[in-house]
């Protein structure tokens, strides 16, 4: 980086020229600002500026939808290409082997969570160990106020339905933080 | 009459409680969406990517000109996102990083263009930028000052947007485009004396 391209001059009264210009934009300025010609003119030059600069940045272009679509179309091929077996649980099915996505199970015990008063999940891991057996560690965030003991006891409770009924799969242990605590606004 | 009494009462004593409904996604703070989407939850993603397009591409468009430009490095910055959201680790906020990559990205698009296109097209673009574009722009002071941003130094141009359009403090500016605090304040001085020069015909 050149030397030349952040060395601010100070104006010819010996005052920092960008200090003047902020004093000037927050309507701050001292009274030597205020009388000195050369404060002045940099004062100037800032108000002269500062209305223009106001106006653009009150613009509000917004992309096409087209852009986000796109993103999300290539996220989701890449998704889909990615997928490694170790992402997959399997399932204790009889008719033959079935998996399912780790981060689908994922999605559906966070929504468990979600439908909670004042309860909101965060991480969701899903391991799976002998048999078909899962854990479960979750990461969640709670209303200020709300009882802990007794609403990550009923998470628990709630994962553990939700992995048999919902997902197929047997939740032998469910690890709960509470990494947060937030107020409603 | 009776028995339709009685229906309506049963059905209301049968009925199971619904399990209620979870608030909306939209709802959910920056940091649950990050770690949600770093796990692989694409729809998480969406929401964050959704949240913040319109800032970005605010950026992208101040810093390349032009909004087909600003489109790709939009699309190529939130694609960006998703592939290095396990190396956000939360330090900063996740507008600070997102607003990083949207930097640097078109800091490179500008970049590239200015060693593949000749030299005649970018003096072309710079002396004519008022008049072909923007005719039935009223405020000629803002398609003056859009024009003079363009021909600002690239890095000089990013320092003065987020400060003055964007808002941010020196401190994140820095974080953003990797240079000292000093700099940040060189370059937005710089540039605000370069643009102040433009505008003093316009007053």
């Amino acid at each position: 980086m050149a030397l030349e391209d952040v060395r601010i001059e100070p104006l010819a009264c010996g005052r920092d020229a960008a200090d003047v210009w902020d004093h000037a934009v927050a309507g701050e300025l001292d009274e030597h600002e205020r009388s000195c010609p050369h404060c002045r003119a940099a004062a100037a030059d800032a108000a002269g500026l500062d209305g223009v600069v106001h106006r653009l940045a009150q613009e509000r272009p917004h992309p096409p939808p087209t852009v986000l679509d796109a993103v999300l179309a290539s996220v989701r091929d890449a998704v889909a290409a990615e997928l490694r077996p170790q992402d997959l649980l399997p399932l204790d099915s009889p008719a033959g082997p079935a998996r399912l996505a780790r981060p689908a199970a994922a999605r559906v015990l966070r929504h468990v969570v979600d439908g909670m008063d004042g309860m909101r999940a965060r991480s969701c891991r899903i391991e799976s160990h002998t048999g078909f057996d899962v854990t479960v560690a979750i990461t969640v965030t709670a209303r200020f106020g709300v009882d802990l003991a007794s609403v990550t006891a009923r998470v628990r409770q709630m994962l553990v339905a939700a992995g048999e009924q919902a997902l197929g799969v047997p939740v032998s242990s469910v690890d709960i933080t509470v990494v947060d605590l937030w107020e409603d606004a | 009459m009776h028995a339709m009494r009685t229906d309506g009462r049963e059905r209301a004593e049968g009925s199971v409680e619904p399990p209620p409904a979870p608030p909306p996604e939209q709802d959910l703070d920056d940091t649950t969406l990050v770690v949600r989407a770093r796990e692989g939850d694409v729809r998480a993603f969406s929401v964050l990517a959704e949240r913040h397009q319109g800032v970005l591409y605010r950026l992208a468009l101040r810093l390349v000109g032009n909004s087909d430009d600003a489109q790709d490095a939009l699309q190529d910055s939130l694609l960006d996102m998703w592939r290095r959201l396990d190396r956000f680790r939360g330090d900063s906020a996740f507008t600070t990083w997102a607003y990083r990559i949207v930097t640097n990205r078109c800091l490179d698009l500008l970049r590239r263009r200015r060693t593949t296109v000749p030299v005649e097209e970018i003096e072309d673009r710079l002396a004519s930028p008022v008049t072909t574009e923007h005719t039935a722009e009223v405020d000629a002071g803002l398609v003056a000052l859009r024009a003079a941003l363009l021909t600002l130094p690239d890095e000089q141009r990013a320092c003065f947007v987020l400060r003055e359009l964007e808002g941010l403090g020196y401190t994140e500016i820095a974080e953003i485009t990797g240079a000292t605090e000093t700099a940040v304040r060189g370059r937005i001085h710089r540039a605000r004396t370069t643009l102040a020069g433009v505008m003093r015909s316009w007053r």
